[in-house]
């Protein structure tokens, strides 16, 4: 599997779109900081949004009619962050593939990223469907599993330029 | 104790302690400190942030502040690891970091962000009772856009340290 990622980072190495990534950079040296820290205030906001909301969640919270409106007053940041953190992300794979590609931590963050605002939409809907006047133990638990789950992706992402495959 | 010691001297010995020296020579403690610091300081910057657009009065604002105000714990938490994690990535290289303009700088917001915290609860945070459902006053607005204006700079300067001297 590693093999077959290290060679998606070479094909995309090779590419136009890479080339193009790459000729920007050099033309503009604050590109690539200004990309990272755009990709790190987007995480802070996803964290904050969907990963506090996951700990909200499993502390239970005391007028449980405010979950379900909590959360979708959170879906628009959380929308508009995941779509910054698409685009920066994006660019920094195009302007350096290998080290994304490489890198044990970079395959997992991205599945972790599908699982974190699956797990988010899903939880949402249950809410608006609750009826019950407190939070079952199974939505606290998925509240936890969410927290976690966003925990989880931070970590990998910063830890992607330090755990090489092979 | 400290008079007659020089910042230089302090800096030195801080760079001599045993666990500088381990820190420096095990490879694997840079990755570690870095992505907890990386993501204690992201929680405490995306909590911080909601927090502050709900005390500015644009988000949220149907929610009780009490209610949004039930993370300040898990800041509080996430700070200290954050603190921890960065005074131990600090402390092997202390000198080159002090010369540093942008680490300079962050940590001077970061005290300013404190000030500007323990101002906020000594104050208006006190009559939470009066304006908990309803719009916060102006002092609490201008403590939110102050904080947030803050964090997101710190955020800014962190990331900038590596790129600058």
């Amino acid at each position: 599997m590693w093999a077959l990622a290290h060679q998606i980072g070479i094909g995309i190495n090779q590419s136009a779109f890479s080339a193009w990534a790459r000729g920007l950079a050099n033309i503009y040296f604050w590109l690539i900081p200004a990309m990272q820290i755009t990709h790190l205030l987007g995480m802070s906001v996803l964290m904050g949004s969907a990963g506090l909301y996951g700990l909200r969640l499993a502390r239970g919270f005391d007028q449980p009619g405010i979950a379900a409106s909590a959360g979708a007053s959170l879906l628009p940041w959380i929308i508009g962050a995941a779509l910054v953190q698409s685009l920066t992300g994006v660019f920094m794979v195009l302007h350096r593939p290998t080290r994304a590609f490489d890198s044990l931590m970079f395959l997992p963050k991205l599945a972790l990223i599908v699982l974190g605002l699956s797990l988010f939409l899903v939880l949402l809907y249950k809410l608006k469907r609750q009826t019950s006047e407190r939070l079952s133990v199974m939505l606290r638990l998925a509240g936890a599993s969410l927290f976690s789950c966003w925990i989880a992706i931070a970590l990998a992402g910063r830890l992607i330029s330090f755990i090489r495959a092979g | 104790m400290l008079q007659g010691i020089s910042l230089q001297e302090i800096l030195t010995r801080l760079e001599d302690l045993p666990i500088s020296q381990e820190i420096t020579d095990n490879p694997i403690w840079f990755p570690v400190l870095e992505a907890m610091h990386v993501v204690s300081l992201g929680l405490v910057v995306g909590a911080v942030l909601f927090l502050d657009l709900r005390l500015m009065g644009v988000f949220a604002r149907k929610e009780p502040m009490h209610e949004a105000a039930k993370v300040i714990g898990l800041i509080w938490l996430a700070a200290g690891l954050a603190f921890m994690s960065g005074f131990l990535m600090f402390a092997p290289a202390a000198s080159r970091y002090l010369a540093n303009t942008a680490f300079d700088l962050k940590m001077g917001l970061i005290f300013l962000a404190g000030l500007n915290m323990l101002v906020l609860h000594l104050g208006v945070w006190r009559r939470l009772a009066d304006w908990n459902e309803s719009a916060p006053p102006f002092a609490a607005r201008l403590a939110g856009a102050v904080s947030l204006t803050l964090w997101v700079l710190i955020v800014i300067l962190g990331r900038m340290v590596p790129f600058t001297q």
